[in-house]
């Protein structure tokens, strides 16, 4: 009667699993980029819950504070990028004891290792003749432009990148898993309890 | 409801995993080993419950069940509780594994409160009492979780009102889910198995 009722109980937990699907839960995450000299995010739950008006504070390597923001409606938040040591660490805060954080290393941020912007693409050929200057300076100039097209048109993928690299979803393998767990668990417990009875008859 | 690495601090972390500590080891010591199974089936309920995601509401919410852990299981609540926890901490990223200690007490004692106030009446002979206890345990053990994590919380600096009013309100709709769902288990169980129900707990 009791393995009926256990087997009814656990089925009835499948189908609630399966017509809920997977997605629901309780994690919160957050992930940032760097888009045209500003710091860009999103803050969400699993399940496509945006994390609305919570705040962002983002520290550098020793754990200065260096700027907050608030998301949006959207869960976006933006702020100009702050100068510190990288890597940065930026902490969301989704109240109700929702906390997550997303570290940007010096690369994400467009830094050189030294914290300042690295040199962009160096000189372009410092020793241009005297009749191409006019071309070189165009070309400095397209450069700058070009960089900031790209930082715009790549946005949402590095978006995307970032998403997908802080987001490790639970899959069944993490259910069955658990639930596996909670069967050696209590083999054990039993195990134990007859090794007991054994050495007190023995 | 699970409450994330790094925001408590550590006076508070500490507590908490006194407390579990204490409520465990009665829990142990009080866990008929012929019950075994049923603890562990309930950890399995609990542990799958927190993927149930209701999409009502402002927040992100999912059943806790833990009304129903503590109906069933008593003083037994804790060590099912607190597998179910860590296995959501290890597997699905749902709360830190420092808080532990104070996600399982704010789980656990409201489980073991309810059983202590509702468990007789479920025995009765009447069967509106026992349906009406049931959705009782159901919903007042989510209701004093929420009011235990908005009181840790506070503990940490946030405004307790406020706090224990976006929780309490997150979780209505799952306070009335899990007092309509412990309700018919309840009702169930009197029919089909009133031994799980029985005097005297585990």
């Amino acid at each position: 009667m009791f393995k009926k009722i256990s087997l009814c109980l656990l089925l009835a937990l499948a189908a609630l699993l399966l017509s809920a699907g997977l997605a629901g839960a309780h994690k919160t995450n957050v992930f940032a980029y760097v888009e045209d000299g500003r710091l860009m995010g999103e803050g969400y739950f699993p399940g496509g819950g945006k994390a609305q008006g919570c705040k962002v504070e983002v520290f550098d390597a020793s754990g200065k504070l260096l700027g907050a923001a608030k998301t949006d409606a959207q869960g976006q938040f933006s702020m100009p990028l702050p100068q510190g040591r990288p890597p940065f660490k930026v902490v969301l805060q989704a109240g109700e004891g929702h906390r997550a954080d997303y570290s940007l290393s010096a690369q994400e941020l467009g830094l050189a290792d030294g914290g300042q912007p690295a040199p962009a693409a160096a000189q372009p050929e410092a020793a241009a003749p005297s009749a191409a200057a006019g071309a070189a300076v165009s070309q400095a100039a397209l450069e700058k432009s070009l960089g900031r097209l790209l930082d715009h048109k790549l946005g949402p993928i590095k978006a995307q990148l970032a998403r997908l690299a802080g987001d490790r979803g639970i899959s069944v393998h993490d259910v069955v898993a658990g639930l596996g767990y909670i069967l050696g668990l209590m083999g054990l417990a039993a195990y134990m309890r007859f090794r007991r009875q054994d050495g007190e008859k023995g | 409801m699970h409450i994330a690495e790094g925001v408590l601090t550590a006076p508070l972390l500490g507590g908490g995993a006194a407390l579990t500590a204490a409520g465990l080891a009665v829990g142990l010591k009080k866990m008929d080993y012929d019950k075994l199974p049923r603890v562990a089936l309930m950890a399995a309920v609990f542990f799958v419950a927190s993927l149930i995601h209701v999409p009502i509401g402002p927040a992100s919410v999912h059943l806790v069940l833990n009304g129903l852990v503590g109906l069933l299981l008593g003083w037994a609540a804790f060590p099912a509780i607190f597998v179910g926890l860590a296995l959501q901490a290890v597997l699905f990223q749902y709360g830190g594994l420092t808080a532990l200690g104070v996600n399982t007490f704010s789980m656990a004692s409201p489980a073991l409160l309810c059983y202590w106030i509702f468990a007789p009446l479920t025995r009765g002979e009447s069967r509106a009492l026992a349906l009406a206890a049931g959705f009782g345990a159901g919903s007042l053990a989510v209701l004093i979780s929420s009011l235990l994590v908005a009181l840790a919380l506070w503990l940490t600096g946030e405004a307790f009102v406020g706090m224990s009013k976006a929780l309490v309100l997150a979780n209505l709709p799952i306070m009335l889910i899990e007092g309509v769902i412990t309700a018919l288990i309840v009702d169930f169980l009197r029919k089909a198995r009133p031994a799980m129900l029985g005097a005297g707990g585990i």
